[in-house]
């Protein structure tokens, strides 16, 4: 063998021991890759999976979706007993924060949420303006999912903006508006409209979304009044009455101030406005509204998912309704509460698909696994409808959104019989005029 | 009866057996040269040469024997496993009907169960010892979560008597693996399958011992066919541990395959 040939050899060797190291350490570093820094979370065997909620408790709505996120980690083994199921043989620890329907209070609690390092996905918030540049901001930033039950401004959920670990299970209010301008136009022949709304991104949008969706008809949009600017409901009022509005949207909670029954009062007070006919928004849609305003809240209109699908349901009627009373004393007095069922589920499927089981019973979750368990579900049979979780976070496509006339609302009368009602998409609307 | 050294990797007993067989042919042949006169030899050799045939056949038919019942047993045992699959299988599409919440709770308790099988089950059925695996309380439990859904109104008739099926079948098919486990091959017949090899052993040596010690190399081929025959009966024996066991691989993929969602309708792509 000549020395040429001898160092070519060598040469070769040494490449193929190279070679064979790059690709016997290559797995390995991918895997650390997968699993570095705070993508990863692990759970020790015995250790509770972390979840938080981030719902206002002094908003009906808040209270019932936290009933429901209870129920739902009491259902997790089959039975609504009052004591908490296990997920993957691990117990859940609830963390509940208040998200005081606002900005602040939105990113105060998440902050809160977010010392639990191992914290692995949030119900929540209630109130549209406590996720927006808030809690959604946050909680994407340390790659935790939050679902909001009744969210529902369209902007969180607009590509422009969206936070990659947002989502929620309320309807974008782009549908809302839509059926509702659709009601107003062509069902009550309604051709002057006046919006009512507080300075939240929940009314301001709802609002602008109605308002759009009504012009687009022919309608006109006469005047567009915040309650809370200088001259406060009463102003608004008198520029609904200038303008000889027939029809006026109330896009307004419960739970401002003023809230939706102070404004449905004021309007009701006005002598002008007596033949004009009024809207509020599924916010208002609560027993708290009927009895504050009452008599007077006869022949109000009020918006929002249609419930004679959840009313139909079996599992609804004979399973969680029931539970839902024996743990709140009363049924659900407004209309978020199967979507924070349905939210806490989702949250807990995603676990169930992104945790890689280790020996002896711990998990690790992967973050990143966990967002796209969610983005992957299709066609979940929810409690509050079907469910497709999109990248821009909306799970729930499209549905049907009703009209209800008091007193024949469902939070009072749960088989009401709406006055209105109509399926829609998201896509359609983005797709369409 | 349980023999632990089924138990051991196939190399090992296959080590093991070989040991035995020849070191028990060198003990023979050490014996037979200093204890059998060399006038005797002769018709030792020729006594030994018409018995070869006899002894030949009564281990053949011993050894063929057991290795086609022990392997008939591994086969049923490997049968019950394809079954208590299926029965699994019919219970995870039937679940998927049910609300995610219900799907979800069912489908882990099977993970729960099928994954203690192949692990806890098989180890303790290998030790006759059943009662030691805690697979029988998970079976109970996913039995119990399918006969409180049988109570209620809204899951569908269809769904509830499929998963009836399917819970009653894996029940079955665990029982009939039991039977099977706790069933083992009878002593007396795996001695005198032992005796039968010695002889044949000792009787094959003795044909070549007027020839010398390079002539007894001769044997070499037929001891080593009785190591490799109790070899193999050693390594058949236990359906559920060593080399020739029940294959878990159908219940890994169904593990697998619930675990990605193969059975939730709604988990999309996996």
């Amino acid at each position: 063998m000549t020395k040429k040939t001898k160092l070519i050899i060598g040469a070769a060797s040494a490449c193929a021991v190279v070679a064979l190291l790059a690709v016997a350490l290559w797995p390995s570093a991918e895997q650390a890759d997968d699993c570095s820094g705070s993508r990863c979370t692990t759970v020790a065997a015995g250790e509770p999976i972390f979840l938080g909620s981030l719902l206002s408790d002094a908003d009906t709505q808040g209270i019932d979706a936290l009933t429901a996120t209870e129920l739902a980690i009491d259902y997790l083994d089959g039975r609504f007993d009052g004591i908490g199921g296990r997920l993957l043989d691990h117990p859940i620890s609830l963390i509940s924060e208040n998200d005081d329907c606002s900005p602040e209070g939105g990113r105060l609690g998440a902050e809160r949420l977010l010392e639990e390092a191992k914290l692995l996905g949030v119900i929540g918030t209630t109130c549209s303006s406590s996720s927006l540049d808030a809690a959604d901001t946050l909680m994407s930033a340390r790659k935790t999912p939050i679902i909001s039950p009744s969210n529902s401004a369209p902007s969180l959920t607009d590509a422009e903006r969206h936070q990659r670990y947002y989502f929620r299970t309320a309807l974008n209010d782009l549908l809302q508006g839509e059926v509702v301008a659709e009601f107003a136009y062509n069902k009550i022949a309604r051709r002057r409209a006046a919006v009512l709304f507080s300075p939240t991104a929940y009314s301001s949008q709802l609002g602008e979304a109605f308002g759009d969706r009504f012009k687009l008809r022919g309608g006109v949009v006469a005047s567009s009044s915040n309650i809370e600017a200088g001259g406060g409901l009463s102003a608004a009022v008198r520029a609904a009455e200038r303008e000889q509005a027939d029809v006026i949207f109330v896009p307004v909670q419960m739970s401002s101030k003023p809230s939706c029954a102070d404004t449905v009062e004021a309007i009701r007070a006005s002598s002008v406005l007596r033949s004009a006919r009024i809207i509020v928004s599924e916010a208002c849609q609560d027993r708290t509204f009927l009895t504050a305003v009452g008599k007077s809240a006869d022949g109000v209109y009020a918006s929002g998912p249609d419930a004679g699908d959840t009313a139909d349901d079996l599992f609804y009627q004979s399973e969680y309704l029931p539970a839902f009373k024996r743990s709140a004393g009363a049924a659900p007095a407004g209309v978020f509460d199967t979507n924070a069922f349905d939210a806490a589920n989702l949250i807990f499927g995603a676990i169930r698909q992104a945790a890689e089981r280790k020996p002896g019973g711990g998990l690790v979750i992967n973050r990143e696994a966990l967002r796209s368990a969610l983005l992957d579900i299709k066609g979940y049979s929810g409690l509050s409808g079907t469910l497709d979780c999109s990248t821009t976070g909306d799970c729930a496509q499209g549905g049907r959104i009703a009209i209800y006339e008091a007193p024949n609302w469902p939070v009072s009368k749960p088989r009401a019989e709406p006055v209105f009602s109509q399926s829609k998409s998201i896509a359609e609307l983005l797709t369409g005029p | 009866m349980n023999f632990s050294v089924s138990s051991l990797p196939g190399l090992v007993i296959l080590v093991i057996c070989l040991l035995g067989a020849f070191g028990f042919a060198w003990l023979v042949a050490v014996l037979l040269r200093r204890y059998l006169p060399e006038s005797s030899r002769s018709d030792a050799t020729y006594i030994a040469g018409k018995y070869m045939t006899a002894f030949g056949s009564l281990f053949a038919f011993l050894t063929g024997f057991l290795i086609n019942s022990e392997y008939a047993t591994l086969k049923s045992a490997q049968s019950y496993v394809g079954q208590e699959v299926a029965a699994a299988t019919q219970l995870a599409s039937a679940s998927a009907t049910l609300p995610p919440p219900d799907a979800d709770r069912i489908q882990d308790q099977m993970v729960v169960y099928l994954t203690s099988l192949p692990g806890a089950e098989w180890s303790s059925l290998s030790n006759k010892k059943p009662e030691d695996s805690p697979s029988g309380q998970y079976l109970s439990d996913l039995q119990q979560q399918v006969y409180t859904l049988s109570e209620r109104k809204y899951p569908s008739t269809a769904a509830l008597s499929s998963m009836a099926g399917g819970i009653e079948e894996m029940t079955q098919a665990r029982r009939q693996r039991l039977v099977i486990g706790s069933s083992s091959l009878p002593p007396p017949l795996l001695l005198l399958c032992l005796v039968a090899g010695a002889a044949l052993i000792v009787n094959a040596l003795v044909t070549v011992v007027k020839a010398g010690t390079k002539y007894s190399l001769m044997a070499t081929g037929l001891i080593l066919l009785v190591a490799l025959d109790t070899g193999a009966i050693l390594a058949i024996t236990d359906p559920f541990q060593g080399p020739f066991r029940a294959k878990s691989a159908p219940i890994e993929k169904l593990v697998q395959e619930i675990q990605d969602g193969r059975y939730k309708p709604w988990v999309n792509g996996r």
